[in-house]
């Protein structure tokens, strides 16, 4: 990474700072930017795992209050509904975090590079 | 949970195979298979020696493995002989019931990719009692989720380990005491020398191994099925009933089953072995990438381990599976015979002896981070220990933790461990989750709130434990349990969060700056540190 970047952000994050002459709090324009980054992290990352823990515990709810439904069978009696139900939630967690790393990569990572500087 | 375990441990207990199978006696394939496995890892081992001076070299793999290695050493990490045995033999005598745990093991990692991993790898050195050190005080934190970290380590370690010795006695026909001997020994020669790099070579390597044979085996299964799974379970209904379709009598009670569903999920994103891997790579979108590939790799790989379930039912017979092991763990060894001769069955074998190295080394060299990163330096010499102390004392934790292993893989032999596996996931869930998370997500959070809901999470999952159904009655044979929960997740997960938050409101603590230090690092990771590493 840069100098220039790690000074920008160490001016913000070193604790003491040992350089008196130094702003000791970081810029409140860069802070406005941090909160909004954060905030919209999590909230995709709540909904996401919102998400996950609906088609999980709606597929154990299936399973445990259900069973005659989870056991209706399907495409020609060669499948159960809860066996479609179970797979979905297996390929749910991949598609659900795949969501979030192309959000991530695109604009998470971009923002945190502002922050740090431009650079890094 | 208990089910499959109990099944898994049951079975190890069995003695050798039916003549209709040669699995048990020695098998020249699946010795030369390991002989080799252990060959190569040790080599690395020797390799990786050379290359691990310091501790961040030793915990850490120097930070510096890419997206993909971490992505593979996550999933080798994570994938056990018990959800690869353990699944496809549930599936094979119960069929449908072992799809609750297909899902169940792997639900914990998305919750990871989105909560966890990235604000960890800001952070943290090596712990994940780091990110909690980060802002609060230090030893309390330390020694609190050092315990956790412990005790989820020996808990696990023992299941492994007396599931080992049986699994390698019914493979190889090796005696128990040799098995847990082979297995301790040689794990303790890749985390004793190799460190880090070693155990992630050992665990890329396992990893590209089970997923390889895993894969060949259903690939093989499906041949036979016109490439459609749906041919596949036509023909297990076709044999057993439609039932095998079903929900069968695993889920008992809704709220046991409630109560195992969170207890994996938020169990996985507690595990100390799993959290340690995020620190070998070098930044958090590294993190974030591995993670996701470890997602993919696992629920793939558990979505195979259904079909090797429903292929061992049809093409074996639950009856054969039965008579080789009660419970049906041998239903993958049996079926690699069946369809690809003895050859193919040696080799499945070693891949299975391969997953119990790889995952008793991670939690090998997670117990020594927590004993020589946390307890040493930081709490008995308040940060302040010689790097090359930290490193002597992380080997000697190693030895002892080794030495630990093997001495309780021996003690417990013929017993039913199974329960251990269930208390690592509760003690993970309730002890570390709730502390790891509200450390990053709250700002109120306190010193006293962080070390009063770990100890509660650890305290109340043992002792619910010790009075539930499979301690109480099975173990202990009382008449019947105190507590009539199997997994006590569904109360220690939200009492250990209640239980952070009230005492942390009761006694505010001058922590709102640090919480803006430690906010601004979980996102934009440690540009301080790397700016004062240049002078």
């Amino acid at each position: 990474m840069s100098t220039q970047a790690s000074l920008t952000v160490a001016q913000s994050l070193a604790v003491p700072n040992p350089d008196p002459h130094v702003a000791d709090e970081p810029l409140p324009a860069e802070l406005a930017e941090l909160a909004q980054l954060s905030a919209r992290r999590g909230r995709l990352a709540a909904a996401l795992t919102t998400i996950m823990m609906i088609g999980y515990f709606g597929f154990i709810l299936l399973v445990a209050f259900a069973k005659p439904t989870a056991g209706t069978l399907l495409a020609g009696d060669r499948v159960s509904v809860g066996i479609v139900a179970g797979a979905c939630v297996i390929v749910l967690a991949p598609i659900l975090t795949a969501i979030y790393v192309r959000w991530a990569n695109q604009h998470y990572d971009a923002a945190v590079r502002r922050l740090r500087g431009g650079k890094a | 949970m208990s089910t499959i375990l109990s099944t898994f441990a049951a079975g190890t207990g069995a003695d050798a195979a039916k003549p209709s199978s040669t699995l048990g006696q020695p098998n020249v394939t699946a010795i030369g298979f390991f002989l080799l496995f252990v060959s190569i890892t040790l080599a690395i081992t020797y390799w990786a020696a050379r290359r691990t001076r310091s501790t961040r070299e030793y915990f850490a793999a120097g930070g510096q493995l890419s997206s993909l290695q971490n992505g593979f050493a996550l999933a080798g990490d994570y994938m056990s002989a018990a959800s690869f045995l353990g699944i496809a033999g549930l599936v094979s005598m119960s069929g449908f019931d072992g799809l609750i745990y297909s899902v169940g093991w792997l639900v914990g990692w998305p919750v990871i990719t989105f909560l966890i991993a990235e604000p960890l790898r800001n952070l943290g050195k090596f712990t994940f009692a780091d990110v909690l050190a980060y802002r609060l005080r230090q030893r309390p934190v330390r020694i609190a989720a050092a315990s956790g970290t412990l005790t989820v380590v020996i808990f696990y370690l023992i299941a492994q380990m007396v599931g080992a010795g049986g699994l390698i006695h019914l493979m190889f026909g090796l005696s128990y005491k040799i098995a847990v001997l082979i297995v301790g020994g040689v794990m303790l020669l890749y985390v004793l020398f190799g460190g880090m790099i070693a155990t992630t070579w050992v665990q890329i390597i396992k990893a590209v191994l089970l997923l390889m044979g895993a894969t060949l085996l259903a690939g093989l299964v499906l041949s036979r099925f016109g490439w459609n799974p749906l041919e596949l379970f036509a023909a297990a209904r076709d044999r057993y009933g439609s039932a095998v379709l079903a929900p069968g009598k695993l889920v008992s009670s809704p709220l046991e089953a409630i109560s195992l569903g969170i207890a994996l999920m938020f169990g996985t994103a507690g595990l100390p072995h799993i959290l340690m891997r995020f620190y070998t790579v070098p930044d958090a979108a590294t993190a974030r990438r591995s993670v996701a590939l470890a997602t993919s790799i696992i629920g793939a790989f558990y979505l195979v381990t259904f079909i090797l379930g429903f292929g061992a039912s049809v093409l074996v017979g639950r009856e054969t599976i039965n008579s080789v092991a009660a419970g049906g763990n041998m239903a993958a060894p049996l079926l690699a015979e069946a369809l690809g001769g003895t050859g193919f069955l040696g080799f499945i074998s070693a891949v299975a002896f391969a997953t119990i190295l790889a995952v008793v080394a991670g939690l090998t060299l997670s117990g020594s981070a927590a004993l020589s990163h946390d307890l040493w330096n930081h709490v008995v010499c308040k940060g302040q220990s010689p790097e090359h102390e930290q490193l002597r004392i992380a080997k000697i934790a190693t030895v002892v933790l080794a030495m630990l292993a093997i001495g309780l893989g021996i003690l417990f032999e013929g017993q039913n461990v199974a329960f251990m596996v269930g208390l690592a996931f509760a003690i993970a869930a309730s002890a570390n989750f709730p502390a790891l998370l509200l450390s990053m997500a709250w700002k109120n959070f306190t010193t006293r709130g962080a070390v009063a809901s770990m100890v509660t999470g650890t305290v109340s999952a043992l002792v619910l434990i010790l009075l539930s159904p499979t301690v109480w009655v099975d173990l202990l044979h009382n008449s019947s349990a105190v507590v009539p929960l199997k997994n006590p997740g569904i109360i220690t997960v939200p009492l250990s969060f209640i239980v952070g938050i009230v005492v942390s409101l009761l006694a505010l603590e001058q922590s709102a700056r640090d919480y803006a230090a430690a906010h601004r690092r979980m996102h934009l990771g440690p540009v301080g540190e790397a700016h004062i590493a240049k002078h």
